[in-house]
């Protein structure tokens, strides 16, 4: 990382993707590292920003993979003049790695600046060309831009626009050595398919979809990502990946914490819009999703969306009986007693009258969901996903067709329990085994027992976080674990009639206490014979 | 070889077996089960004077990388057919589950240190990868003995020298890492950088000349200079002379300077090129600077001229274990930059 200004620059900036590759760099992980650049913050001042962004950038410092001249500029209202500062303490709070190492920092923060403006005013623009051209001769960014737009829904396709319009945002070219501008965009990608749409129109009026990075933290995670080597990494377990061998598959995405005093924002979108639209989903595809051509971003998201389009809809009646809606009651978890969802709003209603008594908002989720293809017709793939469970845990557990013939019926200790493999995505990262086996003696005894892996014990708990494998994608243009506007789309093209059929036929709420794995209700949704899982 | 001594050694395995087996079987019904983390045996050949340093090293590497470590060494003390043992474990709890990690120190005599690579094969965990590292002061003996039994060699030019580490790589087909080619990650990095906008001068280079300062126990450039070498398809004179692709004399010179705080001896300083683009010289160097020993600048001068400073960043040796363990992305660079410098080193 450079560390002081550059005297002179008449040359063109380096680029790791000439045609004619440079020997020296055979060998070396900066083969496809990224191009010095300039991250540019829109919603510096958030909370995001502080505590995750700022600290991922300096992990990846830490770990010697940002590239040389790479420069942070904060764009947001407030002033703050001592942003490099600012941020310096927030990584010193927030960072995986602590204490902080000042000679990182400090090399990072020679890169540090700040550009004060609303993003409705087109001078805020003109200051943040100023910047970038300043960077671009002193740093040697040469033009390539990383624009992380951490701001409301409504603020995205404005600074886009102000992007496009100050020319800091061109059209891509085919040349692998020009300079490029690309976009990350966080979640909520719209609230239903409308808006979705309306989104990705005005996203794809001033950029191509190359150049958009919609970003799902789930989907950084190392457990996510290792379901797919898990899967097509290894040959054993693919073979027994369908309805011949798999009864079916539960996937619990749980929270012990309640909305945290974010009620009014709960109120605007519930667990559905908050977690299912998006995480849940996500890791539905890379669970049902076929074998992929090639790691290449479009062909891994290609057969994510064919997941998603064989999904069969949920409208109308049909809603009520393969999904179930569910509110948090007072109750215990960890030994504390917490309010019910209900309470928390009438606590806050003197204070926001907005907020109805009468609120149908779901903090759980349980659905039956069905897959039409060769691979996955008749399996059934339960989610859920809830606020205030007994635990925070997110999982998928695929569940084995049981024994064709029971060998073992009459043995002590036999279950009948068929065989489960448990992917366990946070907390306690892993994968688990479950079969059953002889006690040792003279007689037959059969126990299940678990072979477990577990992250943390094989490669200690320091992995990286989401967010700092998502940003060195963007900026190496790896858009394999970023979202797709037709992604999105079908993603809200599912959940939408599941919303309208609760709006219209004022579906009941059921109550669970809080501290439990959900209503009982969730039970009508299991195929007879399944449970749901207790993990 | 004694029936005797046979005997012993096998005693010995038995021993350490027994030891492991009572350890991983729960004593009672209902104990709480251990679960084994395991992503490799790690073998470190050291000496006795050593020991506490490499059990540190284990201990740190077993934070990220747990597994079946083995630290093994020539005991003085032992007969010669005997092997001395310590097993232990270390367990931690992560919820309901036991997470334990074994290590066993072995300690040969002089005669039966030539069966280490059959007790290692008896005592390692057969379904991970074995990697084997090369620690100073390891006893030739155990080194011949074990190279053959390692799916990946760690080594340190630094304190065996390049020929004797080219040595190891004619013996073996693992792929090796070398602690100070690691060490030489932000060096190489920069050289490399010259050259992305203009490759074409990488087989134009007539002039490398490296300081570093002096007292290394082993030549410090000579690792950078057969990397240079094998990546820019140059063949080797004589010790001052090389010849570049395009057929012209490359002339290789070194400077010494004293080491002085924060630099100890054998550290590289600078680092100058020269090169030809379109028959216009391109003079390139990155050197340290004076008023931070752990920053360079880095200068174009001719054909392309600009310049920038830049932190060398700093990496303790738990950091560049890491890398010489998980970044097999340069074997096959290494190992032909090694034969290089070997080659050159023998001139």
């Amino acid at each position: 990382m450079s560390t002081e200004q550059k005297v002179d620059a008449q040359s063109s900036p380096p680029s790791m993707s000439s045609i004619a590759p440079n020997p020296l760099r055979e060998g070396m992980p900066e083969q496809t590292a990224p191009r010095p650049a300039a991250m540019i913050i829109f919603g510096a001042s958030g909370d995001l920003t502080r505590r995750k962004l700022v600290p991922a950038v300096y992990n990846l410092a830490l770990s010697r993979l940002l590239p040389q001249g790479f420069a942070l500029v904060g764009v947001a209202r407030r002033p703050k003049p001592e942003f490099a500062a600012e941020m310096r303490e927030n990584v010193a709070k927030h960072s995986r790695r602590k204490p902080l190492n000042d000679a990182t920092w400090n090399e990072l923060a020679q890169g540090i600046s700040y550009v004060q403006g609303d993003h409705n005013d087109p001078t805020t623009f003109t200051k943040l060309k100023e910047e970038l051209e300043r960077l671009d001769k002193e740093r040697g960014t040469a033009g390539n831009r990383l624009f992380y737009l951490s701001v409301g829904p409504d603020e995205v396709a404005k600074i886009v626009r102000g992007l496009k319009e100050s020319g800091l945002i061109v059209a891509p070219s085919d040349d692998p050595e020009a300079p490029y501008q690309r976009v990350i965009v966080e979640k909520p990608f719209g609230t239903n398919l409308a808006s979705a749409k309306a989104l990705n129109r005005d996203l794809l009026a001033h950029l191509d979809e190359s150049q958009i990075y919609r970003i799902d933290h789930y989907l950084g995670k190392e457990t996510v990502q290792n379901l797919l080597v898990f899967r097509f990494g290894n040959t054993i377990f693919e073979p027994l990946w369908s309805r011949q061998h798999i009864d079916h598959v539960q996937i619990t995405v749980a929270e012990d914490i309640g909305v945290e005093g974010r009620v009014d924002f709960y109120e605007k979108v519930g667990i559905t819009r908050d977690i299912v639209q998006n995480h849940a989903l996500q890791i539905l595809t890379l669970v049902a999703m076929e074998p992929p051509s090639s790691w290449d971003a479009n062909a891994v998201r290609d057969e994510k969306v064919k997941v998603l389009r064989t999904l069969r809809p949920i409208r109308g009646a049909e809603v009520l009986s393969r999904t179930v809606r569910g509110r948090y009651a007072a109750g215990t978890i960890r030994g504390d007693k917490v309010p019910g969802y209900l309470e928390e709003i009438e606590a806050l209603r003197a204070e926001k009258p907005e907020l109805s008594k009468d609120s149908k908002t779901e903090t759980y989720v349980g659905m039956r969901l069905e897959l039409e293809s060769w691979r996955w017709g008749g399996v059934p793939f339960y989610l859920r996903a809830g606020k205030r469970l007994a635990k925070r845990v997110a999982e998928v557990a695929i569940h084995f067709k049981p024994l064709p013939h029971g060998l073992f019926h009459n043995t002590p200790g036999a279950t009948n329990e068929p065989n489960s493999l448990v992917i366990r995505i946070q907390p306690d990262e892993g994968i688990s085994l479950r079969f059953a086996t002889k006690v040792p003696g003279q007689g037959m005894a059969v126990r299940e027992v678990a072979m477990d892996f577990r992250y943390g014990a094989e490669f200690g708990t320091s992995t990286p976080e989401a967010y700092e494998r998502l940003i060195l994608d963007a900026m190496r243009g790896e858009a394999t674990l970023f979202t797709r506007a037709d992604e999105v789309e079908a993603q809200w093209g599912f959940i939408d009639p599941i919303l309208a059929a609760w709006s219209s036929k004022d579906a009941p709420v059921a109550n669970y206490p809080a501290g439990s794995w959900g209503p009982t209700e969730a039970d009508a949704l299991l195929v007879s014979g399944d449970t749901w899982r207790k993990p | 070889m004694t029936p005797a001594g046979s005997g012993a050694v096998s005693e010995a395995v038995s021993r350490i077996e027994a030891e492991l087996n009572a350890f991983w079987s729960a004593a009672n019904e209902g104990d709480t089960p251990k679960a084994r983390a395991s992503t490799m045996n790690f073998v470190v050949i050291g000496a006795p004077a050593e020991t506490d340093r490499l059990r540190d090293e284990i201990e740190t590497l077993s934070q990220t990388r747990a597994g079946r470590a083995f630290l093994v060494m020539i005991d003085g003390h032992l007969a010669p057919w005997e092997v001395g043992s310590d097993v232990s474990a270390v367990c931690h709890k992560e919820g309901d589950t036991v997470v334990c990690y074994d290590r066993i120190e072995l300690g040969f005599g002089a005669i039966a240190a030539s069966r280490a690579a059959s007790v290692l094969s008896a005592l390692v965990l057969p379904e991970v990868p074995t990697i084997i590292e090369v620690a100073l002061g390891a006893p030739s003996s155990l080194v011949d003995a074990l190279v053959g039994s390692t799916d990946r060699l760690i080594v340190d030019t630094a304190t065996l020298g390049v020929r004797k580490v080219a040595e190891i790589a004619h013996k073996t087909k693992a792929p090796i890492a070398d602690r100070a080619f690691v060490r030489t990650f932000s060096w190489r990095d920069l050289i490399a950088r010259f050259f992305d906008d203009a490759v074409v001068a990488t087989k134009a280079v007539t002039r490398i000349r490296i300081t570093r300062t002096s007292g290394g126990k082993h030549e410090p450039a000579a690792i950078l200079l057969g990397w240079l070498f094998s990546r820019l398809g140059m063949r080797i004179e004589s010790k001052e002379t090389v010849v570049n692709a395009n057929g012209d004399k490359v002339t290789i010179e070194l400077a010494a300077e004293e080491p002085k705080d924060p630099l100890g001896p054998g550290e590289i300083t600078a680092i100058h090129l020269t090169t030809w683009i379109d028959g216009v010289a391109l003079e390139l160097s990155c050197a340290r600077l004076a008023e931070d020993r752990h920053a360079v600048c880095w200068k174009r001068e001719g054909a392309r001229t600009s310049a920038h400073h830049h932190a060398l960043g700093f990496r303790d040796e738990a950091w560049v274990l890491l890398k010489c363990i998980d970044a097999t992305e340069g074997d096959g660079v290494y190992r032909e930059a090694v034969l290089a410098a070997a080659d050159w080193s023998g001139r």
